[in-house]
């Protein structure tokens, strides 16, 4: 081992020792340059003792002064005389890096010098205008300036390369935030892959019959988009298909997908139906929730897009060992195929748009009387392409005479510690509107803790509703709660608490708001392309206030309901954020800046113990396991150096930012070693 | 030159239209169709429809929120 | 008592240029009648600490920009270091600081949940601790390594920490001892 070249020696040498004249330098001089920030510098250094000092440094070999360096003329002079004296390293005394550090760099590059040679020493934010007199300020301006020439002498030119980048985009489920992305981006002229795992697409808001505060009609609202975008020759729509695998990182991701088969040709269905009509099988309908039923060949709901039918091999006949051709031979047009499979479908994509929506949490896993129905389940019975046609009727019953409608109540009866939900105060208010209209003297009651009408015209209609169909409201208290529901046959009672007192309501139905969770497909999902989702399974965003729609992962975009609870309008606006970073991160024919001041892992120190991949939250380290070493993709990795920190084996070097180069900055300290320094 | 037709009152999109694309295997060339429909996006889905499948759109009539229209196949 | 390693140099072996000689830079040292030192009233010279501030760029680098801005005064015994996170602070390069005649080290960082790149700090709280246990073990005291989270907007918080740290360092007195400077 060299010992010239140790950081850490044995014995105590002193720094003063170690300093002078051992081993070389890399014969690297730098060229200083001060700014004078106009008449601002001069006020808190006496810029020209600084100026005289830094000169009789040998490894300095020139120093000069400007008035305002960020300057337009400021920066030319920079890059001329950057450009004149090649190779000499760069040193610059002015204000914070963090205000003109881009500045200096496009100079540097304009002069033709690497802009990681060169270094700023921040002598106006945190020397002149914050030290208690010109001698001491100019005493600590020279120690700055030391610090920045050592650490200049070991900087490295970093390479500033490029990578071809796939412009195309994959964007994963159709409820309307896929949907708006798909359109946005087709539209731009890009290539789209849209995925949906269901065999229709329009998501939710598909299955909706109107949408509040307008009362607009969902189906007329979105059908528009979804004709744009089964036909768009820029849009390639896969339903009833699922991400399998997802490889590479930003600018190229290799995605698997797994088309699910239909088993009906659906380019030659027309959706007569004629199949569904033979088959022999029958089932309740999950789209219906349950209150219809379908058959095992069959199209989702009424009006659902593609409108081609499909067989679910779960439940028919033929897979399970039987002999039946029903809906073939029934087809009037052959479409019916047997005879095909699953299909793995490559793709490769630039950017990935996660669109996956939310849905209602736990409540309808656990058994509740049949008298007890979600939110959505009255939406589908008011809905007149529904199972009722609108009546409103439980199957093979009368429409209610009674309803209650049970305000965000979680499993537990009481009022949701989650975060609000967003759409289900306003869909209530909805409820009453409709009821009003389709069951006029059906009873209304509702039950509240609180009530939220947080959008554009929200509160108005919910004042409407309150005003011209007024019902009346049993309101909770925080430490209230709904008890439980009691199955009475042709009523279910309602057991609750109101200021600590039990109470009991039996109506004809019950409708309860589950809180919304992101869609059970988020944890795959996240999992496949390490994603964190939170607690309520909706995906984190890179930052709560400023980049909802991007994930910590570069070029997984989020949209929609999947990164938290909105109603249609914020999903939508959401959606074209997300597609429109997708646009202007990803332009067809430019290619990818990929940042230089990277994490890098010196292989032949690495022991391979992992601890580097537990500390990134990008996912950008991982292990190779034949090799046992870590690797770090360069377009990953953000440059924290927390990694770099945490090596024990110092194997990885956080370039731009290495031990070495802090300790420069360091050792400049170190050196001032009299106490004159600092009065 | 048969004249058929659909009565697609209280339907919601886009099933009027899709009702329309069930019937084509029973119309031959020259037959016209008549639907009638009160869906709001009705008569652009009905314009869009024609114009890909290349079919004929002969009239739009109005009749307070519901439309008639003519295709002819 | 000789210095263990605590691990070996990150250059040594490296396959660059040059193989790097010393760490760090070289600089040649201060001219002599620079370093000439006022001598008190008897003989004894005032001990101004030399305490290194590791601050990380998105918060408290940007908290010390603005309190240049507010010109609000603290003592120049604090020397500011950049990284990019507070994730990026070696606990060697500490210690060896400290080792080396540093008095005293501030690591400041993003307030925890709030690090620009997640979860850095997080490392960083849970490295100065260790770091102080060793340090108290090789008798040198803990106090002397101070860590804060200070927010971008939390410059007059960045001031206060400085004057603070800077007096109770004077008070602890040299890293080292006189006689080894």
């Amino acid at each position: 081992m060299n010992q010239k070249s140790e950081l850490f020696v044995e014995g105590g040498v002193p720094a003063l020792t170690m300093m002078s004249g051992n081993g070389k330098a890399e014969g690297r001089r730098a060229r200083v340059y001060l700014c004078e920030c106009g008449p601002i510098m001069n006020e808190g250094i006496d810029l020209a003792t600084l100026e005289a000092r830094i000169r009789t440094l040998p490894e300095v070999a020139a120093v000069s002064r400007y008035a305002t360096l960020c300057s337009e003329q400021g920066r030319t002079w920079l890059a001329d005389e950057i450009a004149a004296h090649g190779d000499d390293l760069v040193v610059i005394g002015a204000c914070s890096p963090r205000e003109h550090g881009t500045t200096f760099m496009n100079a540097c590059r304009r002069g033709g010098l690497n802009p990681y040679l060169m270094a700023i020493a921040n002598i106006r934010e945190q020397c002149a205008w914050i030290t208690g007199g010109k001698n001491p300020a100019t005493i600590k301006a020279e120690r700055l300036i030391r610090s920045a020439v050592a650490r200049v002498r070991v900087q490295r030119p970093l390479v500033e390369s490029e990578i071809e980048c796939n412009p195309d985009v994959l964007v994963v489920g159709a409820g309307v935030a896929g949907l708006t992305a798909a359109r946005q981006l087709a539209r731009a002229g890009r290539r789209v892959f849209l995925v949906e795992r269901t065999p229709a697409i329009g998501g939710r808001v598909g299955l909706l019959g109107e949408v509040f505060p307008n009362m607009e009609c969902a189906s007329c609202m979105i059908e528009p988009l979804m004709d744009e975008i089964l036909h768009h020759p820029q849009i390639q729509t896969l339903t009833y298909s699922e991400v399998e695998s997802v490889r590479g990182s930003f600018g190229n991701f290799i995605v698997q997908i797994r088309k699910r088969a239909r088993y009906v040709d659906s380019s030659g269905c027309y959706g007569c139906r004629t199949c569904q009509a033979a088959c022999p099988v029958e089932i309740p309908n999950e789209f219906d929730f349950g209150l219809s039923r379908r058959k095992a060949v069959y199209i989702p709901y009424t009006g659902a897009l593609p409108n081609a039918s499909l067989v679910d091999a779960t439940v028919c006949r033929r897979f399970h060992g039987e002999e039946c051709s029903a809906c073939a031979e029934a087809c009037p047009f052959g479409n019916i195929r047997f005879d095909t499979s699953d299909e793995m479908v490559e793709l490769q994509v630039g950017a990935i748009i996660l669109a996956t929506g939310s849905e209602p949490a736990a409540a309808n896993k656990k058994p509740l009387p049949k008298r007890v129905i979600s939110s959505m389940v009255l939406e589908r019975l008011i809905n007149s392409a529904g199972p009722s046609e609108g009546s409103v009727n439980l199957p093979g019953e009368a429409p209610p005479r009674s309803i209650a409608l049970i305000y965000c109540a979680d499993e537990a009866g009481k009022a949701p510690a989650s975060s609000c939900s967003k759409v289900c105060c306003m869909s209530m208010a909805k409820y009453r509107h409709q009821l009003q209209q389709k069951l006029p003297d059906c009873t209304v009651v509702e039950i509240v803790w609180e009530r939220c009408t947080g959008g554009k015209g929200y509160r108005e209609f919910a004042r409407h509703v309150d005003t011209h169909f007024p019902v009346p409201r049993i309101r909770l208290g925080d430490c209230d709660r709904v008890l439980r529901f009691a199955d009475h046959g042709n009523t279910v009672g309602i057991r609750y608490t109101q200021d600590g007192m039990t109470a009991d309501l039996d109506v004809d139905l019950a409708v309860i708001a589950p809180p919304l969770r992101g869609s059970e497909t988020n944890r795959r999902l996240g999992q496949l392309l390490r994603i964190a989702v939170d607690d309520q399974d909706f995906f984190v965003e890179e930052h709560r206030h400023l980049q909802s729609h991007r994930s910590l992962i570069e070029g997984v975009m989020l949209a929609g309901s999947s990164q938290g609870p909105k109603d249609v309008q914020e999903s939508t606006a959401h959606a074209a954020a997300a597609a429109g970073e997708v646009l202007s991160l990803l332009i067809p024919g430019r290619k990818l800046k990929v940042e230089p001041a990277t994490a890098e892992v010196q292989e032949d120190r690495c022991a391979g113990c992992g601890i580097c991949v537990l500390t990134c939250p990008y996912q950008a380290v991982s292990l190779d396991q034949t090799r046992r070493v870590a690797e770090i993709n360069q377009l990953l990795c953000r440059s924290c150096g927390t990694c770099a920190a945490g090596c024990p084996s110092g194997a990885i070097e956080a370039r731009h930012f290495t031990n070495e180069q802090l300790w420069a900055e360091v050792e400049a300290l170190l050196n001032a070693e009299s106490t004159t320094v600092f009065m | 030159m048969a004249e058929k037709s659909i009565d697609a009152k209280g339907l919601r999109c886009p099933q009027p239209v899709l009702k329309i694309a069930a019937k084509m295997p029973e119309m031959k060339a020259g037959d016209i169709l008549i639907v009638e429909a009160d869906c709001p996006t009705f008569e652009e889905d009905v314009r869009k429809w024609c114009e890909r499948m290349k079919k004929t759109l002969l009239a739009v009539n109005t009749k307070g929120h519901a439309k008639t229209v003519q295709i002819q196949f | 008592m000789t210095v263990a390693f605590i691990r070996p140099s990150p250059t040594l072996g490296s396959e660059r240029s040059s193989p790097r000689t010393s760490l760090g830079s070289e600089l040649s040292p201060i001219p002599a009648e620079r370093s000439k030192c006022v001598v008190q009233e008897g003989g004894r010279l005032p001990f101004e600490p030399k305490i290194l501030a590791i601050l990380c760029n998105w918060c408290t680098y940007s908290a010390a920009d603005s309190a240049g801005s507010a010109h609000s005064i603290y003592p120049s015994n604090i020397h500011i270091v950049r990284v990019m996170c507070s994730g990026r602070v070696d606990p060697c390069l500490v210690f060896e600081a400290l080792k080396r005649g540093i008095d005293g080290v501030l690591i400041c960082g993003c307030h925890p949940g709030d690090c620009h790149y997640v979860s850095g700090n997080h490392k960083t709280a849970l490295r100065v601790p260790l770091l102080k246990r060793v340090m108290a073990g090789f008798g040198i005291d803990p106090e002397r390594v101070r860590l804060e989270w200070i927010s971008a907007t939390e410059a007059n918080r960045f001031v206060e920490v400085a004057k603070e740290m800077t007096e109770q360092i004077r008070s602890l007195g040299p890293v080292r001892q006189p006689e080894c400077r």
